[in-house]
């Protein structure tokens, strides 16, 4: 559990602010709690997914990747491109530093 | 609030109706306490699905007005997160206190994403959005699998809130008394064991296997754990009693036409619950565990709905929406 909570403190920190930094001016108040809530829906998830070895690592980064741009779509309001590249961006700077940490 | 619906009905039809109630009540106390496993899995068999659709049907049409579509839809998140947490349980994912912790985070997070709200509409919702707040944060930091059975049992209780919020005046007095009465009165007898009887050692061990249902592990081994148990299962049939029967025939009133989903028609919605309970059925003769556990996924996110919709109900009044005969008037 220690080791969860660790690694999504570390997982939001990043991500987060890397949302907000990307988002659109009008978006970004919205879309830091967006983030976040999304991170504690899929974090936990892939947590448990892959400590059990039920996916692999590549499929369940893009699973939830998908995850987090439906978030930004279907709540934030983002644009289906833009709520895209955002996800693959903060999950892509996360999933380098997962290497690194 | 708006009022409920009412039909004049003569006097001797009242009290007939009222004498009826009080017999189903007594009639359910008295199988929850002799035969509380029976009545604990057939009700759940028959009843627990259909009472899952008709109450998420009610605290939409009631409340999705004033949550608001980004906030309903900001709610999901969570909720979302809350069904993945239980699907992982049934493919044997994680240890049962991890995933409680998790689900009682994403739970507290739900409470979070209203909060803003309950604290714009003054002190009193913004302290009630933060109590409950605290108790989902103390109950990841102490024995989050423990607080999870006591939140199963807590929620039988829901109705009283959801009448409350819906009834005014004389009607909601009585509501409140007799609530107060088959709500509080009658399982707290029962959890004293007032009228207990023993059970044969092979029932008995059966009992102990659901025990887990409502009572917390720690306590299966304490005098009241069959009680406590009995107290659920009696609990568990009035509140699917009052979502099934009560709360569809009170409605969603004038909010009504706010929900955030296209509900089917009464008649296709009662079709498609009936058939889904059916099926349900079914899969519980065929294997119960696991028929729960799925059971368990949909019921977990009626369940952690409530608890910030009951949370704005207190905040928000509800819209005033001109119903089609107020528009003819």
């Amino acid at each position: 559990m220690s080791e969860w909570l660790r690694l999504f403190v570390l997982t939001v920190t990043v991500e987060v602010p890397l949302a907000i930094a990307l988002a659109p001016q009008a978006f970004k108040r919205r879309i830091a709690l967006d983030a976040l809530l999304a991170n504690l829906m899929t974090h936990p998830a892939a947590w448990f997914v892959i400590g059990h070895g039920m996916l692999g690592w590549w499929p369940t980064e893009c699973a939830v990747t998908i995850a987090e741009a439906f978030v930004f779509r279907a709540v934030t309001g983002l644009t289906w491109p833009r709520a895209t590249v955002l996800a693959v961006a903060a999950n892509g700077v996360t999933a380098a530093l997962s290497f690194a940490v | 609030m708006d009022s409920a619906p009412r039909s004049p009905a003569p006097a001797t039809a009242v009290t007939g109706r009222v004498a009826i109630a009080a017999l189903c009540v007594a009639a359910i106390a008295f199988a929850a306490v002799s035969a509380p496993l029976e009545v604990y899995v057939v009700s759940l068999a028959l009843f627990g699905l259909p009472h899952v659709a008709t109450e998420l049907r009610y605290v939409d049409e009631r409340f999705g007005a004033r949550m608001g579509t980004r906030l309903a839809r900001r709610l999901a998140i969570p909720l979302l997160g809350i069904a993945l947490v239980r699907a992982l349980a049934i493919a044997g994912v994680g240890d049962a206190t991890t995933r409680a912790a998790v689900e009682w985070t994403l739970g507290a997070a739900s409470i979070a994403v209203v909060l803003p709200l309950l604290a714009s509409r003054g002190s009193t919702p913004a302290v009630l959005g933060a109590l409950a707040l605290l108790v989902a944060v103390l109950a990841v930091l102490t024995d989050p699998f423990a607080a999870l059975v006591l939140f199963a049992l807590a929620h039988n209780l829901t109705p009283l809130g959801f009448l409350a919020e819906r009834l005014d005046g004389p009607s909601r007095r009585r509501a409140m008394l007799v609530g107060a009465v088959v709500f509080l009165a009658i399982p707290a007898v029962i959890v004293c064991g007032v009228a207990s009887p023993g059970l044969p050692s092979d029932r008995a061990d059966a009992l102990a296997a659901q025990l887990a249902s409502f009572v917390p592990i720690a306590w299966h081994e304490h005098g009241f754990a069959f009680d406590l148990f009995r107290a659920g299962a009696f609990l568990q049939c009035l509140h699917y009693a009052i979502v099934i029967l009560v709360l569809p025939r009170l409605g969603g009133g004038g909010e009504a036409s706010g929900a955030c989903c296209p509900w089917p028609v009464p008649k296709r919605f009662v079709a498609w619950i009936g058939a889904s309970a059916a099926l349900f059925a079914v899969g519980y003769v065929l294997s119960f565990t696991g028929t729960r556990a799925t059971y368990g996924v949909v019921a977990a996110i009626h369940a952690w709905l409530e608890i910030p919709v009951l949370l704005v109900a207190c905040a928000v009044a509800p819209r005033t929406v001109p119903t089609l005969a107020g528009a003819r008037a």
